[in-house]
């Protein structure tokens, strides 16, 4: 029995999110930027009620789909056991990363609840109540970035170990990987601001923090797929006659 | 005893706490700002290019990584010039 | 799984020998602060006379002091690699311990410059300068204390179990990479120190 069967699949399955991420988080959403904390409670309500519609339709999708994240999780746990096996290693790293991807799901699924409830019905609540909802779910997605580095500096420091001659991750990739998350400690500046680079809508803290993210997420989903084909190649040429 | 191989660094050390020195001098005591500013940004992108080539032998590097790095020192310090400059109008 | 049956375990150093990984996040974490250093002038441009201003308020004479503690410990620590590399292990861990108890002399300085800050009501919320200054001062921060463990761990010389030369080479890699950090933080303060203490000054 294929050792690696779904794994690839599961690989595909966080592209799928990330795919689905821009279009109904980001643009459905509203949140390429987000609104900006400078706006004032009024201005603020305006615009929820004027696209309370698309920003409700993104979210109904983001909040189920961002399960796929925590299968893309999986994935990345069935290559780290690769090569702890390989290595006689535990599976200490392993597990951590499948707990931050866990974790990072759950950071998905509340705020996209949150802002699905600022949309809901904003033509009849307090324009401050909306504003407190929306302030929230940023709250809670940005500032519990450190469940994200913990699963990917997992995943970085056990793919670093891999001893193989090619190694089925990049070393510049594992860097990549860990820089970009522990990058998010800018975070920390969001919650004192209002406005300007280090605002929840700012350059720093939205463009460059996203942008950075969705390309690693891209560039480490599309090694584990290349990764986790390769061992199944070598999982089967060594099978061959059997 | 220091070796011989330890002088490069000893040395480099010298030169950068010297330099420094006229990088703090020319800022604290230079009317002319322009200068000023030109002087401590050259000084700092000479201390960066002294820190990378004793300290951290960048020559040992990868070529792509080595001139990454000098244009990076050098960029960033024309640059916070240039922008400087633009804002002294 | 059965992947210790399908692929025999590689032996300990055939992975291809390559640029140590350091020089990678030495490299993404320069263009960041790079990033940050041009957003910080372009956001001076809207409004120099605060930013200067803001900027005197500065210890010139502090943010050069700490740039020589920083250049020194550095200089300690490119020493500390050159003995490892000689084989003389013992001597790069006593400038490992030099490094540090000049390095911490930064945290020092740099904890009473924030102290000082504080008591006299200046933060984050003062102005866009000190917006700056806190952000940029303390993420290098936070890298200084993480080299200063990473030269902690250095200090305390390869493990005492295990094969001696197979320890030695790990420790003397691990040495190599938590010098060139080092030096990275060294680095980074040069352009810090001119930007917040320097530029603005008189």
């Amino acid at each position: 029995m294929n050792p690696y069967r779904y794994a690839k699949a599961l690989a595909w399955s966080g592209m799928v999110l990330l795919a689905g991420t821009i279009v109904f988080w980001g643009i459905l959403g509203q949140n390429i930027p987000p609104y900006s904390p400078a706006l004032g409670p009024e201005e603020f309500a305006a615009q929820i009620r004027e696209h309370a519609g698309q920003i409700r339709l993104g979210m109904i999708v983001q909040m189920p789909i961002s399960v796929l994240y925590f299968t893309w999780g999986v994935s990345l746990w069935v290559l780290m056991r690769a090569i702890e096996k390989e290595n006689g290693a535990n599976a200490v790293l392993s597990i951590l990363q499948l707990g931050g991807a866990l974790f990072t799901t759950i950071v998905f699924v509340i705020p996209c609840s949150v802002w699905l409830a600022v949309a809901y019905r904003p033509e009849v609540m307090d324009p401050k109540t909306l504003m407190m909802m929306y302030d929230f779910g940023w709250m809670f997605f940005d500032m519990a970035y450190s469940l994200t580095t913990l699963q990917l500096v997992a995943f970085g420091i056990c793919v670093l170990q891999d001893r193989r001659e090619r190694p089925l991750v990049p070393g510049w990739v594992a860097w990549l990987a860990m820089f970009v998350v522990v990058s998010f400690a800018l975070f920390t500046m969001m919650p004192l601001v209002y406005d300007g680079p280090f605002s929840r809508s700012g350059l720093l803290n939205y463009f460059v923090e996203f942008a950075m993210f969705f390309v690693m997420w891209l560039v480490v989903g599309l090694s584990v797929i290349r990764a986790l084909g390769r061992l199944e190649r070598e999982y089967y040429e060594a099978h061959a006659s059997s | 005893m220091i070796g011989d191989d330890a002088l490069g660094p000893r040395n480099a050390w010298l030169l950068l706490l010297l330099i420094s020195a006229i990088s703090f001098g020319a800022a604290e005591l230079v009317a002319a700002r322009h200068l000023a500013v030109a002087t401590i940004m050259g000084v700092a992108a000479a201390k960066i290019a002294i820190i990378l080539l004793r300290f951290m032998e960048i020559d040992r590097a990868p070529t792509g990584i080595r001139r990454y790095l000098y244009g990076w020192t050098f960029g960033c310090a024309a640059l916070i010039l240039g922008l400087w400059c633009v804002s002294a109008g | 799984m059965q992947a210790a049956e399908t692929h025999p375990p590689a032996a300990a150093g055939t992975r291809r020998a390559r640029t140590p990984a350091i020089w990678i996040f030495i490299a993404l974490d320069c263009s960041s602060f790079g990033l940050f250093f041009v957003v910080f002038m372009a956001e001076r441009m809207g409004q120099v006379a605060l930013f200067d201003h803001s900027s005197q308020q500065l210890s010139a004479v502090l943010g050069f002091l700490n740039a020589c503690i920083l250049i020194t410990s550095s200089w300690l620590v490119a020493w500390a690699n050159l003995a490892g590399r000689r084989g003389d292990i013992r001597r790069a861990q006593r400038l490992l311990v030099a490094a540090i108890a000049v390095g911490a002399c930064f945290g020092a300085v740099k904890s009473y410059e924030y102290y000082e800050k504080l008591s006299h009501g200046v933060t984050v919320a003062t102005n866009e300068f000190f917006i700056f200054y806190y952000a940029l001062t303390g993420i290098h921060f936070i890298h200084y204390v993480v080299g200063m463990v990473l030269l902690g761990v250095l200090a305390t010389g390869p493990q005492r179990y295990g094969p001696v030369e197979e320890s030695r080479a790990y420790y003397l890699r691990w040495l190599e990479g938590g010098s060139l950090y080092w030096h990275m933080v060294d680095l980074l303060w040069v352009f810090i120190s001119s930007l917040l203490y320097l530029l603005g000054a008189r």
